[in-house]
């Protein structure tokens, strides 16, 4: 395979026992516990990679010590010698979960990307009939994909795989029907709400999602996740991302069958969804949007069911 | 043997208008509108009133006493002419405030009771004799209606057409309908178009009962289960902006008098010279409006307090 495949996934939460029941029991997902240290960190395995679930406040993510997507451990035997291979300035190293050694590369080499190279795991691989299949792909805010790109792409020689454009459009009709005048229409100029550009990067199973913002002149809506969401909300959600956090790893996004009967199980199992049903995303996929208030806040995850052809 | 019309079809005299300096607004009628003005005398005011078309506009001061209590800018009452007011009153069977007492020109008139007329402040006044003055210009041909927000067009119906003599000319129904589409295109996979289901974010029943050479305009908000929005007097009018405009006045004052609409052959000339006579418009272009017409608003900055429009559209 070209490129690199992303190993683990490292998750910072506020509620790390909320996060790993929503894994493990929500999701069916498989737990291992791996030693860092003094403690343990769990592991969950997904597909072909980890999600592992850190404490906000966990050296070993280290700096920025704020709940969310942290990093991504690229697999690599040799993680000293990748970075110094694609010429990435290193930020960190030592030895990681498991007693594997790892590289950080310094976050600003990768358009905010945390990523680190990692000796990897092996033993990871769902079962077939599991509700998750693997993770779709790590939603990242951006302020220049191209730039993202470059560094992925056509340095560390991962495949693009496809790039879009979602926008919302509003067109409004106003009517005016009189019993004396009869009716007239009077259309509007539809008018772009906000919208985001995608680009797909390929890290393994996975995907990198890259979204800019369509037109940062678009002021973002003021209240998030009390609605269903749509892509204005999205094109808000990593507008206000930006603002806050700058460029990085925004969501995490898994790949599920039956979008509709994974968000109806998760809400009565007691689990906040933003989206109750599925909705239309990126790569003709229906997606839904679990509220990040179950965690804590900060940590934003969602499903994705894949158009018909791809690998759920 | 055939019954003679016993009662008279309305005829509006005047429509009172409260602006901060009556001089000042008569002026721009004058010079902005090419409109004559007179100077009538009402107690101790001398209120210039601006004939157009068959009725008139009377400039009255903020503080005026002929106004009585609780008068703010803007469209304050209206007159229909009527001989005997007291009589008519009485035929009509609306309450009166006070007694008949002297009003423009020292012709008798007597106040209806508001909340008998849905809030539209309404005087029976005796008719002026100001027919000498040319009520037109290249600009403007006549008071083409005067708005009303309004709580119920039923009973407007009921009060004006049923009690009060005037004619039912038409009824519309103006929405404005948002549909939101969501559009996802790719490189590689096939193009998505989403569209949610259609929003009506603002509705209005508009019904238009003639009263002498124009029409009382009652706009009754349809949509009072959607969010107001906020006033803004900067950004050009859609029927969702009305809307909320309706909704905003009905709910903190009630029913009542809301905005003037004069009739101009040319809408755009009209906006253009406004604006270039230095008055804020709101409307740089004239939009959609109801019967078929283009309207305009000028800011109510430009008349001392009063919201007008323009109108231009055919006679039907």
């Amino acid at each position: 395979m070209p490129g690199y495949a992303v190993n683990y996934v490292a998750l910072a939460a506020r509620d790390v026992d909320a996060v790993c029941e929503f894994l493990g029991h929500g999701l069916g997902l498989v737990r291992s516990d791996l030693a860092l240290g003094e403690r343990s960190i769990a592991f969950f395995a997904i597909g072909d990679a980890y999600v592992a679930v850190f404490e906000v406040d966990d050296d070993y993510p280290d700096e920025p010590r704020c709940a969310g997507v942290h990093h991504m451990a690229l697999a690599a035997p040799a993680p000293q010698v990748a970075a110094t291979l694609h010429g990435l300035p290193i930020a960190g190293q030592g030895l990681g979960p498991g007693g594997r050694q790892f590289v950080a590369v310094a976050a600003k080499a990768t358009c905010g990307i945390r990523t680190r190279f990692f000796q990897p795991l092996s033993g990871a691989g769902q079962a077939e009939d599991g509700v998750i299949g693997r993770i779709d792909h790590l939603g990242i805010a951006s302020l220049d994909n191209q730039r993202c790109i470059e560094v992925f792409c056509h340095r560390l020689g991962c495949t693009l795989e496809s790039t879009q454009t979602d926008l919302e459009i509003r067109n409004v009709t106003e009517s005016f029907v009189s019993d004396k005048y009869g009716a007239v229409y009077h259309a509007r100029a539809p008018e772009i709400l906000g919208g985001l550009r995608g680009a797909f990067i390929t890290v393994g199973d996975c995907e990198l999602a890259i979204m800019s913002d369509y037109d940062a002149s678009l002021p973002p809506q003021e209240y998030l996740g009390e609605t269903a969401g749509n892509t204005k909300g999205d094109q808000s959600a990593i507008a206000k991302f930006l603002a806050r956090e700058g460029p990085g790893f925004a969501h995490i996004a898994f790949t599920t069958r039956d979008m509709d009967a994974l968000l109806a199980s998760l809400s009565g199992a007691g689990w906040r969804m933003i989206d109750q049903v599925g909705r239309p995303g990126g790569r003709g996929s229906r997606i839904g949007f679990v509220h990040p208030s179950n965690f804590g806040g900060g940590l934003l995850m969602h499903f994705v069911e894949p158009a018909r052809g791809r690998a759920p | 043997m055939i019954p003679t019309e016993t009662v008279a079809m309305a005829q509006l005299e005047y429509v009172a208008l409260v602006v901060d300096d009556p001089e000042r607004s008569a002026a721009v009628f004058e010079k902005d509108l090419a409109l004559s003005a007179l100077r009538l005398t009402c107690g101790r005011s001398l209120v210039p009133l601006i004939p157009v078309g068959r009725s008139a506009l009377a400039l009255f001061a903020l503080g005026d006493p002929f106004l009585g209590e609780g008068a703010r800018k803007g469209v304050d009452h209206i007159a229909i002419a009527a001989a005997e007011p007291e009589v008519f009153a009485r035929q009509c069977g609306l309450a009166t405030v006070g007694q008949v007492s002297d009003g423009l020109d020292g012709n008798k008139q007597i106040a209806l009771c508001a909340e008998a007329t849905c809030g539209v402040k309404t005087r029976l006044s005796q008719p002026l004799s100001i027919r000498s003055a040319s009520g037109h210009s290249a600009l403007v041909e006549r008071i083409d209606h005067i708005g009303v927000a309004s709580a119920d067009n039923m009973k407007a119906r009921e009060v004006f057409i049923d009690k009060l003599g005037c004619v039912y000319e038409s009824q519309q129904t103006d929405s404005e309908v948002e549909v939101i589409a969501e559009h996802f295109t790719s490189d590689k996979y096939p193009p998505v178009y989403h569209i949610r289901p259609p929003m009506l974010v603002g509705s209005l029943r508009v019904t238009f009962i003639t009263v002498g050479d124009c029409e009382l305009e009652f706009l009754q908000d349809l949509t009072e289960q959607n969010e107001v929005d906020e006033a803004s007097h900067n950004v050009a009018g859609t029927t969702r902006g009305d809307r909320s405009t309706i909704a905003r006045y009905v709910a903190s004052r009630g029913g009542g008098l809301h905005h003037i609409a004069l009739k101009t052959p040319d809408i755009d000339q009209v906006l253009t010279a406004m604006a270039s006579a230095g008055h804020r418009v709101i409307d740089a272009k004239s939009r959609p409006g109801s019967r078929r017409a283009q309207i305009g608003f000028l800011h109510p900055s430009a008349l001392g307090g009063v919201l007008l429009h323009f109108v231009e559209r055919e006679e039907r």
